[in-house]
């Protein structure tokens, strides 16, 4: 476990080594990610300033809302898809050689083999967003509202894991990862605007829907108890499906020719 | 008593390889049906190789020898057929096997890019869980023998070919490895940094006893290195067995350059041997084998000459040769 915890660091250390190193680079994008922040927090002021609640969501309920999904998507863009994205050109280029040959798991190493940090402002942002607008602050809440937070990043690296392994199957898919990038949609919007077959879909078969709104609801104070077995079912059967595949499917790579 | 590292019984790898038909049309069709063959990569293949061996393994593009040396690195899972690396099945890839081993690829790497080799070293380090004694004593004896002490600290994108080779190869020796598979190491290489580069691998084997398996285009590498090597084309060993016994087996002529003290017309030296050459008074002939001496003695008696030289025909020749045989068969 400690030789884990030393290449993470190792990999962060190095991460932030190159981010500094490529600075311009890296300003452009924080710049970027700044601006569409922004610009989702203008659009949902400006559909308020029409409205008083949206599905049972107040504004300031909704901007703790925003706050955990810009939390969420910091990880979804500065790990996930940095991660995936390599490892799905890995596959295409052969330069997964070196992953499968070092005495470390190789679904480890292709899922912390590098961190971004220019999304990092909209974290900041995020947690701005969260302390503005929560009415009371409680310990315990935000402990568990963390855990769910945990648990929701870990359901959705198995759909990243997943679609990263598609490379595998079929040439020049590294694209595949996308799918799950376009899919966030589904969990930038509060479970309860779903309704009827779409609410049974992504808050119970495949609750995406639930990725921001259980630990927003936990913050808040709403109810979310009815979620808690459909999640957990799911983040547990698509964690094993996603190792499952991972490991059915390095058996297929065929490297690229020399 | 058996003291195989390295074994192979019948390995055996295919691949299914998508065929296109020529053009537009041939790309239009491929959306709705695509042709798929089957390529029979590695054939049957068996080796043994012992500790502390340096085995050269050749072959022409697409013979199998990078196939093969994935295999031997648990990289690809073979289609039939097994075998054993310090008695772990590679493909298994156990770790207790992979921190004994590494595989060089001289067209592929894994440095940082942007920052400088020192860096990857470290995280390899840690991948690798050395010691910091291990390390710092192993990182002193290889930067030395590559003389590469200054350039640690320079961003890998700025070093040349030659200089991130140098590092590539201390990244992938860091965790002293057992055996070594070298795919192609001085690939691209100028011939001074190739030079490097072989006096490095010789130095490697003979000090840390390492057992070296190497792949090259570059027969230099493996006639300097290699007491054995292994001939494969089209995924089947052709040859197994010392460097000279592949001359004694396969080289067919001699070559016999000789300077004659004057002009002698060409149809007169035609008689005797095969000309290659003849420019300046000095004649390069093919001659069979077994006639060589024969030969020269007879141009000895009948020209005047300067000087006689009998040798063996250059080993790329005589591996050519070989290959253009068996493509024949």
């Amino acid at each position: 476990m400690r030789k884990y915890f030393n290449v993470i660091h190792r990999v962060f250390s190095l991460s932030f080594q190159q981010f500094l190193y490529n600075r311009a680079d890296f300003l452009m994008w924080m710049a970027v990610s700044v601006g569409w922040t922004l610009f989702t927090i203008v659009f949902y002021l400006a559909i308020f300033s029409q409205t008083t609640s949206i599905s049972g969501w107040s504004q300031r309920e909704m901007m703790v809302f925003l706050g955990v999904y810009m939390l969420i998507d910091t990880f979804t863009w500065n790990f996930f898809y940095s991660n995936m994205m390599k490892f799905a050109t890995s596959i295409h280029s052969g330069s997964f050689d070196y992953v499968l040959m070092k005495p470390i798991d190789p679904q480890f190493f292709v899922s912390f083999q590098y961190v971004g940090v220019s999304n990092i402002l909209r974290a900041v942002i995020g947690v701005a967003l969260i302390v503005m607008n929560l009415d009371a602050f409680s310990s315990g809440a935000l402990l568990l509202s963390s855990i769910f937070f945990v648990i929701a990043l870990i359901f959705q690296y198995c759909f990243w894991i997943m679609s990263a392994c598609l490379a595998f199957y079929f040439e020049r898919m590294q694209n595949s990862v996308e799918i799950v990038a376009a899919m966030r949609r589904f969990w930038s919007m509060p479970s309860d605007i779903y309704r009827g077959l779409l609410s049974a879909i992504l808050t119970i078969i495949i609750p995406f829907a639930l990725i921001t709104t259980i630990p927003a609801k936990i913050l808040i104070g709403k109810t979310w108890l009815e979620h808690l077995i459909p999640f957990l079912l799911a983040t547990v059967f698509f964690f094993m499906l996603a190792r499952f595949i991972f490991i059915r499917s390095i058996k297929r790579y065929s490297g690229a020719g020399s | 008593m058996n003291t195989s590292i390295i074994s192979t019984k019948d390995l055996h790898k295919s691949f299914r390889v998508y065929k296109k038909d020529p053009g537009f049309a041939g790309a239009i069709k491929a959306i709705f049906s695509r042709k798929y063959e089957t390529v029979e990569a590695v054939k049957a293949v068996n080796i043994e190789i012992q500790e502390g061996e340096l085995v050269g393994f050749i072959g022409p593009n697409g013979a199998g020898k990078t196939t093969t040396l994935k295999m031997l690195a648990g990289l690809l899972y073979p289609t039939s057929g097994s075998a054993t690396v310090l008695g772990h099945t590679p493909w298994k890839r156990e770790p207790a096997l992979q921190k004994q081993f590494s595989l060089i690829m001289g067209q592929k790497n894994q440095l940082w890019w942007d920052l400088p080799p020192i860096e990857t070293f470290l995280l390899h380090k840690a991948i690798y869980e050395i010691s910091d004694e291990s390390y710092k004593k192993t990182l002193s004896k290889l930067t030395e023998l590559l003389d590469v002490k200054d350039i640690l600290q320079i961003p890998v994108r700025k070093l040349s070919l030659g200089q991130r080779m140098k590092c590539e190869l201390i990244a992938a020796l860091l965790h002293s490895p057992k055996i070594l598979f070298l795919d192609e190491p001085t690939i691209g290489l100028d011939v001074v940094i190739q030079k490097a580069m072989r006096d490095f691998i010789r130095t490697y084997n003979q000090e840390f006893g390492a057992t070296i398996l190497l792949t090259s285009h570059y027969m230099q590498d493996v006639k300097e290195l290699c007491k054995r090597v292994i001939v494969i084309d089209k995924g089947q060993i052709l040859f197994d067995g010392e460097m000279k016994k592949i001359i004694e087996k396969y080289a067919v002529n001699k070559i016999i350059t000789v300077e004659f003290a004057k002009h002698i017309a060409q149809e007169k030296i035609e008689k005797i041997a095969t000309i290659k050459s003849y420019e300046d008074n000095i004649a390069v002939l093919n001659v069979p084998r077994k006639n060589a001496s024969e030969v020269a003695s007879s141009i000895l008696q009948t020209f005047p000459v300067i000087d006689v030289n009998i040798e063996e025909a250059p080993i790329e020749a005589i591996i050519r040769d070989l290959f253009q045989d068996y493509a024949k068969a």
